[in-house]
């Protein structure tokens, strides 16, 4: 109940009108989801599509390279006595008894002008000397990565501390090479905790405003982003209430794929 | 194709899991290595099939030296204890696995998979999951997987360990019949003895790293070289003994041997079936004592003497109770001189 009916309310929403001040006025329209396809006053633009579609990619790189980033560090940790395996699980969690909005502004200090990064970036003539490194989408991806590491290492770790190291000795014994090795013996082991890493980490990387705002700057927008000026600034709730429902189907949709990408590297 | 291990030894932290360990292994033979848990078998198994790699000594395969060949590069496959069959593939996709890892035609695949499915009684199970099958027919779908591949020695970690008594007898048969048919190296770890003399050509006893006899099943359990040995095989009974002159001394008599041992001090082994009841005194090796208990186990009757608790098997038709005065006759032949 308590989460249907806001969801409900939303559709509802959607497809009213927004009234001079801002309010919502009950008159039916597809307006909102024409907007949003990029009809508006003055002819076709896809500027909305484009924010959707770079959520999307955000969303799709960051869980990607959590991922990537995340089975050393699992093997990694769950290669440690055990003592030691705490300590790294607690350095991993530790970030997370920071608020966000905290941790983003960390970054905002850790790639200024002064620091060594953004100099070395700065010699290497990537950027001008003496500017910072945000905002950029280097500094997004930084900033989404950091955020989200956890939320995949942590279930993977779990799924690789109870490997059947046994399996991996079969097909190694098998004549398997290391590749066959990984996507037959490991892989499919340790599939559970890094589904659930994946959704943790592509479902709120889609919806992420703050991480995007503080690091990338107002011309990095991403859906997150315009939602919240849609139900804030701009006070266009049925218009926010539009995108929001878009974003749903956008996750829905990637995690469909999500699915059935797992499913076939299950075959392989 | 021959297997030797040379001077094998292997540490973990201060636990010396093997010690110097040789062993020679024939073409065609079926050898298993024998011990209580934590004797070094296993280890010295993964040794051989390259998961683990020895401190010190040599894997030696047909004479050449294997040691720096990694274990997806050895003619050796291993069946384990847990089976580790992969769980979300087919039982047949399992047994086609280290095929396909070698990248062999697919037509060719099919037609190995299909016969290896068929040599373990297993046609009809090649579309199913492993963990859809029971532990005996898991059993052998982990031996179809390694076999398919026609290794040139084949090792088997306990594999009839999880399985009930019953069905564990008539796979160790099994085992026996197909080691002889496809004519392959078989090297079997395993801590059951019965196990171990139903299936083996050559046994070696295995204790705290070291092997401590080699030979058939029969020697080993006729001729047992040590008190270890003769314990754990078999019922064994030891009696304390002292050569004088050409006898020996023991607590049960004076008994007479073929052959004198080379020690002053020592003891004598005898198997319970060395031991006959007699109605009189015999010509030798005699021991006159009474019945202390007596019990009826179906084939036999399982009797054990006042004098120094001997133990005696004899044939269940026979008339004893507790008690009883007897006379019983130690054979010459059955009786081991052992000095440790």
């Amino acid at each position: 109940m308590l989460l249907t009916i806001p969801a409900l309310a939303l559709i509802a929403v959607s497809f009213a009108t927004r009234g001079s001040y801002g309010e919502i006025q009950w008159i039916f329209t597809w307006e909102n989801y024409e907007r949003l396809m990029g009809y508006g006053l003055f002819g076709w633009s896809p500027d909305y599509l484009w924010i959707l579609l770079r959520s999307l990619v955000v969303a799709a790189v960051t869980t990607t390279a959590c991922i990537a980033l995340a089975f050393p560090l699992a093997f990694f940790i769950a290669r440690q006595p055990k003592k030691k395996r705490y300590l790294w699980l607690i350095l991993v969690i530790i970030p997370f008894w920071t608020n966000l909005v905290i941790r983003t502004y960390a970054w905002q200090l850790v790639l200024s002008p002064d620091l060594p990064i953004a100099q070395f970036a700065a010699r290497l003539n990537i950027i001008p000397q003496g500017s910072p490194l945000y905002p950029s989408s280097f500094a997004v991806y930084m900033g989404m990565i950091s955020a989200f590491l956890p939320f995949v290492v942590l279930p993977l770790y779990s799924s690789v501390e109870k490997l059947d190291w046994t399996l991996v000795e079969a097909a190694y014994d098998l004549y398997s090479s290391k590749k066959r090795i990984f996507l037959q013996a490991i892989l499919p082991q340790t599939l559970p905790g890094l589904s659930v890493g994946a959704i943790l980490t592509f479902v709120p990387a889609m919806g992420m405003f703050l991480v995007p705002d503080l690091l990338g700057g107002a011309k990095y927008m991403l859906v997150g982003n315009l939602i919240q000026q849609q139900f804030g600034k701009s006070r266009d709730w049925p218009f926010g209430a539009a995108v929001s429902l878009a974003l749903m189907a956008l996750t829905l949709i990637g995690l469909f794929v999500f699915r059935r990408k797992g499913e076939d590297m299950e075959v392989v | 194709m021959t297997l030797e291990a040379y001077a094998i030894s292997k540490n973990y932290g201060d636990v010396q899991a093997l010690q110097d360990v040789d062993i020679r292994v024939e073409t065609g033979e079926l050898f298993t290595l024998l011990g209580p848990s934590g004797c070094g078998k296993t280890t010295l198994l993964r040794i051989i099939a390259g998961l683990e790699k020895a401190d010190k000594g040599t894997i030696y395969l047909n004479g050449t030296p294997v040691s720096n060949i990694p274990a997806n590069q050895r003619p050796v496959n291993t069946v384990f204890q847990s089976y580790a069959l992969f769980p979300h593939m087919t039982n047949a996709d399992n047994v086609a696995y280290g095929l396909r890892s070698r990248k062999i035609p697919e037509t060719e695949v099919r037609k190995k998979v299909e016969a290896g499915l068929e040599m373990m009684e297993l046609s009809e199970f090649g579309d199913r999951f492993p963990n859809q099958l029971s532990g005996g027919q898991r059993q052998r779908v982990a031996m179809a997987r390694a076999l398919v591949c026609e290794p040139e020695v084949l090792l088997l970690d306990e594999p009839m360990s999880a399985l009930d008594a019953k069905l564990r007898t008539n796979l160790q048969i099994q085992l026996r019949k197909l080691q002889k048919k496809i004519k392959k190296t078989f090297v079997l770890v395993t801590h059951d003895q019965d196990e171990a003399l139903t299936v083996s050509d050559k046994i070696a006893i295995m204790k705290n790293g070291k092997v401590l006899q080699i030979g058939s099943p029969r020697e080993i359990y006729d001729r047992p070289n040590c008190r270890f040995v003769a314990e754990f095989i078999g019922t064994a009974n030891i009696i304390d003994a002292r050569r004088d002159g050409d006898v020996m001394t023991t607590s049960v008599g004076d008994m007479i041997l073929p052959e004198l041992p080379d020690w002053k001090d020592g003891a004598l082994v005898i198997r319970p079936e060395g031991i006959l009841l007699r109605n009189d005194k015999p010509a030798k090796n005699g021991v006159q004592t009474k019945v202390s208990e007596v019990y009826y186990r179906g084939t036999f009757l399982d009797v054990t003497l006042e004098t120094g608790n001997l133990r005696v098997r004899c044939a269940p038709h026979n008339k004893i109770e507790t008690g009883d005065s007897v006379w019983v006759e130690l054979l010459e032949d059955a009786l081991v001189a052992i000095h440790d």
